[in-house]
Parts: C-alpha cells; sequence; structure tokens
C-alpha cells in the first residue's frame, strides 16, 4: 500500500510540476466560457443591411426607420439601382438587401395589400433566415399597426407565451454542459492517455512493469490524479458560471458531480485503452481527437441539436458517450430534473464505462503478458 | 542547398514510416467531409407539440389541425393540464404545448379576445424563439382565414408581406455553408497540430540537441520541418474540396487558384504561429494543449458557426488578428458567391501581414531559445 501511495505521490508531483499544462487546462474552460457567453451568438445584433428605396414615400421611410430601430439590423448602404445589388453582396458587406417597389403607398391604398422584396445572401443560410425572419416581423408589426382600427368587432386571437427554463432566453444554459463535457474528453481521456503512451515511448512503463508495483496499481495510480482533477476542474466551471452568468444548477448538485465522476470514469477508461493500442503519442492523439474530442463537440447535441442531423446520425450517436452525458447534464443543471428523469441514461452511460473499463483491462493484461516473455 | 534536400528526405521518410499518420491523413479528410458537413446545420426540423384543448370545440379541433398540418410542428401528446404539461417539458418529450382555454370558441364571436398559453422549452434559446414565431404565424392565418369567413373584405385589412428571395444558395443548403468551414479546420489539424507535434517531439527526444551540433543551419531544419507539412496541408485541402464536390455537389463560383493562393498563405500563417507555439513549450503534451487553446478561441470566434458580426465589439477586434476569420470570409466569399481578386485584396493582405507576423515571432522565438 505504501509503495501505491507513494507511485500516487510521484503522478500529482509530475502534474504539478507541469504549470504551463495546468495553466492551460484551467485556462481552456474559463476561455470557452467567456467566448460561448458572449462572443459566439446564434441570433442577429446589428446586422448589415442594405435597402433600394423605389417608392420613396411615407409608408417605406416609416418601415426603414423601424428598421434602423430595431437591435437587429444596422443600414449601411442606400443603393440606387437592381444592378448594385450582386456588387455589394460580393464584397461581403451587407447580409440582405430591402427592395421597396415603387408604387408601394398607391398599391397598399388601392389594393389593401403591398409586398416588399427581400434578397438575402443565402451564403450564411442560418444568418438569411433569421433576416427574413425578423425583417417579415417588422413588417407584421407595422402591419398590427394598421390594422388596429379595422378589426374591432372582429375575431381577434391573442397568444401568450411563457419561456420554461431560461425566461431571459440567453443562450449560454445551452453551452455551459457542453464545455464541462469537453473539458472532461480533454482532461480525462486525452490526458491520461498522452501521459500512459509517453511513458512507453521513452521505455519508463517497461522499468513501472518490472517493478514490484502490480500493473493494477500502475493503471491506477496514473489515473487517480487525472480523477481529481477533472472533478476539481467540474466545479471551477461551475463556480465561474455561477459567478459570471449567473448560472445556478437547479438540480441536484450531489447528482451532478455523482454523473460527472462516471463521466470521468468513462473517459479514464477509454484513455487507458486508447494507450494500449497505439505506441506513439502522436497517434494516441489522433485517435483521441477523431473519435472522442470531434464528434462530443460536433455530433453530440453540445452546439448542434441531434435532431436537426439526419436520422443516421441519431443512430450513430447512441454509442457516443458524450451524447448520454449531454442529455442527463442539462436537464439536471437546466431544467433541474432529477435523477427520475435521468435514470436510463446513466444507465447506457454507465453501462458503456464498464464495458471500456473491462476491454481496457484486458487489453493491458494482455501487453503485460507481452512483455513477460 | 543538398543539405536542405537531404533533410527533408528525411522528413517524408519519417512521415511515411509511421503508417497510422499516413493513413490517418487521407482518411481524416474523407472522414470530416463525410461526416461533418452534412451534420452541422442549424435547420430546424419539426417541433414536439403538445396541445391541451380546455375548448374542444371544432374552432379549436380546426386551429389543432391546422398547426398538425404545417411543416413546423409534429402533435405528440395531450396533457390534462399545467402540471401534465410542465412534466412534459421536464422530461424533453415536448418542445412546446399550446393550452386552448375553454373560452375559446366563445371569444371568437368576437365578445371577448380568447388568449391561447404557450409554454415553449427555452433551454435553446434560438429555437424556442423560432418555435413561438412559427406558432404565432399559423394562428395569425388561422385568424385571419376566420376574418375572411366573417364576410370582411380584406381591403379593409391593410397589411404588407415580405417576399424573400435566397442569392447563391438558393436552398439554404447548409452544406455550402459548412463545407469551407470544416476545409479550414482541416489546414489548422495539420498545419498546426501535426506541424507542431512533430518539431517539438526533436526537442522532448533530445535529437534536436544532436541536429544543433551538426552542420546543419537552423534556418535549413526549420524550413526542412514547415515544407513537408505545407505540401501535405494543400493536399488535403485539394483531397477535402474534391470529396466535396463529388459527394456534396457544391459549387465553386470562384477562382480556384485564387482559392489556393488564399488557403496557402494561411498555412503559411498557421505554420508560424506552429512554429512560434514550439519555442513556448517543453514537451508535446505541453504543445499539444497551448495549440488547443488557440485554436478553439481562433475556431470559435471566426464566424465558422454564427456569424462574427453579431459580436459584440471587442469580439470584432479581435479578429482583425485572427487569421482564421480572413480565411473563413475569403473561403465563402470567393466558393459560393465567386468573389473575385479586388473583394478580397484587402483580406488578403491582411492576412499575408499576418502570417509575416507569427513567422517573425517564431523567428524571434527560435533566436531566443539558441
Amino acid at each position: 500500500m505504501k509503495r501505491f501511495m507513494a507511485f500516487v505521490r510521484k503522478e500529482f508531483l509530475h502534474i504539478f510540476r507541469d504549470v504551463r499544462t495546468l495553466v492551460i487546462l484551467f485556462g481552456i474552460p474559463a476561455s470557452q466560457l467567456l467566448i460561448f457567453g458572449y462572443a459566439v451568438r446564434t441570433d442577429l445584433k446589428n446586422a448589415s443591411i442594405a435597402v433600394l428605396d423605389n417608392a420613396r414615400d411615407n409608408v417605406s421611410n416609416d418601415l426603414i426607420h423601424k428598421l434602423e430601430a430595431s437591435d437587429f439590423f444596422t443600414i449601411s448602404n442606400r443603393l440606387d439601382s437592381y444592378d448594385e445589388i450582386d456588387a455589394t453582396f460580393k464584397k461581403g458587406k451587407i447580409k440582405a438587401v430591402v427592395i421597396f417597389p415603387e408604387d408601394l403607398s398607391a398599391t397598399l391604398t388601392r389594393e389593401g395589400h403591398a409586398t416588399v422584396s427581400i434578397i438575402a445572401d443565402a451564403s450564411e443560410p442560418n444568418t438569411a433566415s433569421l433576416v427574413t425572419g425578423y425583417t417579415s416581423g417588422i413588417m407584421n408589426d407595422y402591419s398590427a399597426t394598421l390594422t388596429k382600427q379595422a378589426t374591432s368587432g372582429l375575431p381577434v386571437i391573442i397568444p401568450e407565451v411563457r419561456m420554461y427554463f431560461n425566461p431571459n432566453l440567453e443562450s449560454h444554459f445551452m453551452f455551459v454542459p457542453g464545455i464541462i463535457t469537453l473539458v472532461l474528453i480533454l482532461l480525462s481521456a486525452l490526458l491520461t492517455s498522452v501521459s500512459i503512451v509517453r511513458e512507453k515511448e521513452f521505455g519508463t512503463m517497461e522499468v513501472l512493469l518490472v517493478s514490484p508495483l502490480k500493473p493494477w496499481q500502475i493503471i491506477v495510480g496514473k489515473v487517480a490524479p487525472y480523477f481529481f482533477l477533472s472533478l476539481f476542474n467540474v466545479i471551477i466551471i461551475l463556480l465561474m458560471a455561477w459567478f459570471v452568468f449567473k448560472l445556478p444548477v437547479r438540480g441536484s448538485i450531489a447528482l451532478l458531480i455523482a454523473e460527472c465522476m462516471l463521466y470521468i470514469l468513462m473517459g479514464l477508461s477509454f484513455g487507458i485503452l486508447i494507450s494500449t493500442i497505439v505506441d506513439k503519442m502522436e497517434n494516441a492523439i489522433i485517435i483521441t481527437f477523431m473519435v472522442l474530442l470531434l464528434p462530443g463537440l460536433l455530433l453530440s447535441g453540445f452546439i448542434f441539436p441531434i435532431e436537426n442531423m439526419p436520422k443516421i446520425y441519431d443512430y450513430v450517436s447512441m454509442i457516443m458517450p458524450p451524447r448520454w452525458f449531454i442529455e442527463i447534464i442539462r436537464p439536471i443543471m437546466i431544467k433541474g430534473a432529477g435523477f427520475a428523469y435521468v435514470w436510463k441514461e446513466t444507465l447506457i452511460l454507465a453501462g458503456m464505462t464498464l464495458f471500456l473499463i473491462v476491454l481496457s483491462a484486458r487489453k493491458f493484461k494482455v501487453r503485460l503478458e507481452e512483455t513477460a516473455r | 542547398m543538398r543539405r536542405l534536400l537531404f533533410l527533408l528526405k528525411k522528413e517524408f521518410r519519417q512521415i511515411v514510416r509511421n503508417p497510422f499518420m499516413l493513413r490517418a491523413i487521407i482518411m481524416v479528410p474523407l472522414l470530416q467531409m463525410l461526416i461533418l458537413v452534412p451534420a452541422i446545420t442549424f435547420e430546424i426540423k419539426r417541433l414536439d407539440l403538445a396541445v391541451t384543448d380546455n375548448d374542444r370545440s371544432s374552432a379549436s379541433r380546426e386551429l389543432i389541425s391546422k398547426l398538425a398540418g404545417s411543416t413546423f410542428f409534429k402533435t405528440t401528446a395531450a396533457p390534462m393540464n399545467i402540471a401534465g404539461a410542465e412534466e412534459l417539458l421536464l422530461s424533453g418529450d415536448a418542445d412546446l404545448v399550446l393550452i386552448i382555454p375553454n373560452d375559446f370558441s366563445e371569444g371568437l364571436s368576437g365578445m371577448t379576445k380568447p388568449r391561447l398559453q404557450v409554454l415553449v422549452d427555452a433551454v435553446n434559446a434560438t429555437q424556442a424563439m423560432l418555435a413561438w414565431s412559427y406558432l404565432t404565424s399559423v394562428v395569425r392565418d388561422y385568424n385571419m382565414d376566420l376574418v375572411m369567413a366573417t364576410g370582411a373584405a380584406p381591403a379593409t385589412i391593410p397589411g404588407i408581406t415580405t417576399s424573400p428571395r435566397y442569392w447563391y444558395n438558393p436552398t439554404l443548403n447548409y452544406k455550402h455553408f459548412m463545407l469551407p468551414g470544416v476545409l479550414v479546420i482541416l489546414i489548422i489539424a495539420i498545419g498546426l497540430m501535426l506541424a507542431g507535434l512533430n518539431l517539438v517531439k526533436e526537442l522532448e527526444t533530445g535529437t534536436l540537441e544532436q541536429i544543433n551540433v551538426t552542420p546543419i543551419r537552423k534556418w535549413e531544419l526549420i524550413i526542412s520541418k514547415v515544407i513537408p507539412f505545407f505540401i501535405l496541408g494543400l493536399l488535403d485541402l485539394a483531397l477535402g474540396l474534391t470529396v466535396g464536390w463529388i459527394a456534396f455537389n457544391i459549387p465553386f463560383e470562384g477562382s480556384i487558384l485564387l482559392f489556393f493562393a488564399c488557403s496557402a498563405i494561411f498555412l503559411v500563417a498557421v505554420l508560424g504561429m506552429a512554429l512560434f507555439f514550439s519555442t513556448l513549450v517543453s514537451n508535446r503534451q505541453q504543445y499539444l494543449f497551448v495549440a488547443f487553446f488557440f485554436t478553439m478561441i481562433f475556431v470559435l470566434m471566426s464566424g465558422i458557426f454564427t456569424p462574427s458580426e453579431s459580436m459584440p465589439r471587442w469580439a470584432q477586434q479581435f479578429n482583425w488578428v485572427n487569421p482564421v476569420a480572413y480565411l473563413m470570409r475569403i473561403n465563402r466569399m470567393v466558393m459560393l458567391k465567386g468573389a473575385g481578386f479586388s473583394d478580397i485584396a484587402r483580406d488578403m493582405g491582411i492576412l499575408s501581414v499576418l502570417a509575416m507576423g507569427f513567422i517573425s515571432l517564431a523567428i524571434r522565438g527560435y533566436r531566443k531559445r539558441a
């Protein structure tokens, strides 16, 4: 036992002596929180649009004012002719052009209806749909002011909305659970595999294997520091989110931490497994990135909801632990859901973790026997 | 010069001797293209709508069928009361719940204005806003139908409608949007990660010391390390582009030469960054995390997933020194809009300045080390 503790102590010392890595390890979540919380925006703000006003009458002026006044848009160009549109788009300065037809007021008075065209730069499809969505929203508002007098005595339905879990419609509610997932993968899977493979490369792993230390002691000793480091990092993230964004953990913190520990175990076993398969550090990095990190970031539902992807991604993501983990911690953190809502996903994640532990233990034993020969 | 050629030969040999990496260099672009491009989309498919109908009149049923018939919604459960509705939101079985009051059809006769209650799961704020605006537009249509049915002529209800047209990507195909982005990630992976790790490996394994005592000059060593990854980066770019063209029919409106020229400048900037970072660290693990840290920042802020113009002032100012932001803009403009040299000249110029900046930082770093 003393041997084992000495070994664990050595591992901890290794980690703390590497100040640069430690700083970055805590810098990554901090910078992510900053970026996702303040910089990355999935909605529109001050989008540059141009206006081609062929009408030049009261109606068009009113509408232009409304557009200008909204937070979503900034009118940066006034165009004089249709031909200028393509060139202006190519310069990349504007997202859309709003075109008011010549006879706007006349058509409005005569027929009661008029159409304003919007040409959107769809090379950014998301922005384009938001632009058309918001401009038609503004036009609708304007139409409503025109309609006010006309509809007394007529049926009018008023929908009222209540936004649950996120009444201020903040976008960072979505991201903090994802940041936790990312950081845990980095710490528990990547760092573990890199550290074990490094020992392999330098030959010190062989030295460890012929020492009196039992193999399980070596592995547990190697991953123990990363377990605690990951847990500590999660707590720091939650504290930062609380202090900077006032993002609370609505559900039980104990449950959240317990689920995180399960996920960390998964990452650690994945790291160990990778380290038994590869013997060059670059390869460990490539595998972990391609199999765990990139899919974990992009395909797990962290940024892009899985429901929006082609059906097959839904099926494939079922074998990805990050997908299940997000489905566990998001409800706990943001909706305040209890264990009853996440027991199924927890079971699946636990199953995956068990599978990885057994697999990596087996492979490690095989390697051992090879070394003994 | 001969020394440089020998060094290059050694570098290429070492790369080839790692069969895993060789396979990765070919498979990674392929996989990234095929898997990531179709997946990354903000398009919203059908939302799960639950309805509590307290009125159960023909009017309310008509409203429900109109909602069910729209392409935005898919009706799921019908909870009995608010508690049931909140359950559905909590469990994630419904994205939004509509509660129709029991005086709905009465109110439609014009006496009162019936209020519909809508409970929306707002964890994903953008989706929530879109869900709300889709719902109100369907309700508005339904309202319009009712008004027309009472016989009031439409002329008495003036309205302005908008007619949108989408240029450069009429079908709003997200793949067209994401492909340039994934290509950029590819270049960074090879240029920053692989190149940098290779550089630091010599340092870590002590072979750098050995090289230092040979007649090999410092610049020869650095060039020999950079050129292979420069070539590989451009090759991978071509591979990724071809796969994208074959698999997704991505259009290429602009000049391919211009595209590769800008990507080459970007690759130089990235390699300069790799060189610079390698002077800050002492082993590959540190390099990995330093490079990853900066990559995440540069990539996320670059406008790859979300428009950089929507970002706050400080973020946009940061992007002045973010090479990824420039390449994203250039790539999308050249590929999708057919922008010409004059349109991107400014961006290209600044990118070149950045590239030179990183290289000089790297050179200074190396001098200090010596």
